[in-house]
């Protein structure tokens, strides 16, 4: 197999898909190569899809894409041995289905479609070793079948969190560091449709997310997550390597015993597991982006650590379909000039620092030293629930003011000189 | 429910050769071994106090992979069509 295309994507996931469409779209030949026998197999989320991306680039997709519910109710909530704190935000605005929970399989494989039907090239199956270079230029891949090196005037690295093929092409000069890196462990539990929707008390295709902290985090950097599909229920953790390597916590008894706090297995309760999954997520943003284009290559999705975390909610699946998006664009306009060198291809960083994705990642690059703050795990849940039992009237004593239950709450809990500096990081960053 | 359990609720497509190589040699020598504690798969134990490392049932996160201090670890991906086949991601 000797071919040559356009552009050459690696990794049939989100960001690339989006990125074959784009490119496609404007008549280019565009070839994806995906390492799975199907694309999105590879693929785990432990969060749900931001629409906004997909209104723009694929106006009629809310009625072709296969979703799960659609988000009507999300909250947070800090969980003790004994208790849940939850803040919770419900809407009925119609309109205000933001975001939707999806199996990875089924949307990317529609996506990927989608790139097809549009004139790409879908090649399965079939794994990228290494790009081709050629006098400094990228020039295609090495794939591992027999004879199989196809060229292309530009790769584009969709290639996900592992990705090697950035790292062997020099753009990511060191790999990832543990403190980079959460660690996804998830598993999905089969109910029936009507018991999500009872127990979660949502209607038809509304559905739910929830992200917890808490004393099950053993003082490790991380949090829990808990969504509705349509006849599952997603369940898991997400948790720092570098954290878990600090404090010698077992990953796997984390999610355990957060499966066991008697609020969640109330959630939980007969459901039975059908799948067991586990991912990277980069967790440090604009810190760990790499070096974005090279000669004929570029960067994109969760290869180029894209995932930002303002602490309420994590994204990641819409600035993977943004990001892989710039990169078709510029892919395009570089092929176009017949010019594929670093100093064209360095406009896609120009255009992905002036979209939300390259705005965000700035104005939430510090928030992940907030979060890693082992007080969030540790004593504020603690503290939240003495403030809430109080407040709420659990105790049977004399009802206390909000003053005296905070004061006592914080007392032997947190110093206030912490709590003063804790939320003065949290107001500067998040 | 144990790991092995749990991985037998998800579906594979063996590799011929393994995509995973650990040298147990280092990992004995290892002060830290966390890949214990890392390996959502559970795919490192320890036998009669020596590092064991089963290739089969590894969900592909590549945790070990950054984790791993020692270099005793050798990471790649299975070949095309191979490794785990996820339904629910």
């Amino acid at each position: 197999m000797s071919s040559k295309f356009d552009v050459i994507v690696v990794g049939a996931g989100l960001a690339g898909s989006a990125a074959a469409l784009e490119m496609a779209r404007a008549g280019l030949n565009v070839c994806i190569i995906e390492r799975a026998i199907v694309p999105g197999e590879k693929n785990v989320t432990g969060g749900v899809m931001f629409k906004g991306i997909l209104d723009e680039f694929i106006p009629n997709w809310k009625n072709e894409a296969p979703i799960e519910r659609w988000i009507s109710k999300k909250g947070i909530g800090m969980v003790t041995a004994e208790s849940l704190s939850l803040m919770q935000y419900e809407t009925e605005r119609n309109d205000g289905y933001n975001a939707c929970t999806l199996n990875r399989v089924h949307f990317d494989s529609w996506l990927a479609n989608k790139a097809e039907e549009a004139g790409a090239t879908l090649l399965t199956n079939t794994l990228v070793e290494d790009v081709i270079l050629e006098d400094g230029f990228v020039k295609g891949v090495k794939t591992h079948h027999a004879d199989g090196f196809i060229y292309a005037d530009i790769v584009i690295c969709a290639d996900g969190v592992n990705s090697l093929v950035a790292q062997k092409a020099g753009l990511r000069k060191q790999d990832i560091k543990p403190k980079d890196i959460g660690l996804g462990i998830k598993e999905i539990l089969s109910l029936p449709e009507e018991t999500i929707n009872e127990r979660f008390g949502l209607k038809g295709s509304e559905g739910c997310a929830y992200e917890f902290v808490g004393e099950f985090l053993n003082g490790v950097y991380g949090g829990a997550f808990l969504y509705t599909n349509r006849n599952t229920l997603s369940i898991g953790i997400v948790v720092n390597l570098g954290s878990i390597a600090e404090t010698s916590v077992n990953s796997r008894a984390i999610l355990e015993h957060f499966k066991n706090q008697p609020q969640i297995k109330k959630f939980l309760e007969g459901g039975s597991l059908v799948e067991y999954s586990a991912h990277l997520v980069p967790e440090v943003g604009l810190d760990m982006v790499p070096q974005l284009y090279g000669n004929g290559i570029l960067v994109t999705g969760d290869a180029a650590g894209l995932v930002i975390n303002n602490g309420f909610s994590i994204q990641g699946m819409n600035y993977a379909i943004a990001s892989g998006r710039e990169a078709g664009k510029t892919a395009v306009d570089c092929i176009r000039k017949g010019n594929a060198s670093a100093r064209e291809l360095a406009s896609y960083k120009t255009q992905l620092d002036q979209s939300f994705v390259g705005k965000n990642l700035k104005k939430f690059q510090n928030t992940h030293k907030v979060l890693a703050n082992p007080r969030i795990g540790r004593e504020y849940p603690v503290l939240i629930d003495n403030i809430a039992k109080n407040l709420f009237g659990f105790e049977d004593t004399i009802q206390p003011s909000l003053s005296s239950t905070l004061k006592n709450s914080l007392r032997g809990n947190v110093s206030p000189w912490q709590l003063i500096k804790d939320g003065f990081e949290i107001w500067r960053y998040m | 429910m144990n790991t092995t359990e749990k991985l037998l609720r998800v579906n594979f497509n063996p590799d011929d050769t393994p995509h995973i190589k650990v040298d147990t040699s280092i990992c004995n020598e290892c002060s830290t071994q966390i890949c214990l504690n890392i390996c959502p798969a559970e795919r490192f134990t320890l036998e009669s106090g020596k590092m064991r490392f089963v290739v089969d049932g590894c969900l592909e996160c590549g945790a070990c992979r950054i984790s791993c201090e020692t270099d005793a670890v050798t990471w790649n991906f299975p070949h095309g069509g191979c490794g785990v086949r996820f339904r629910l991601g």
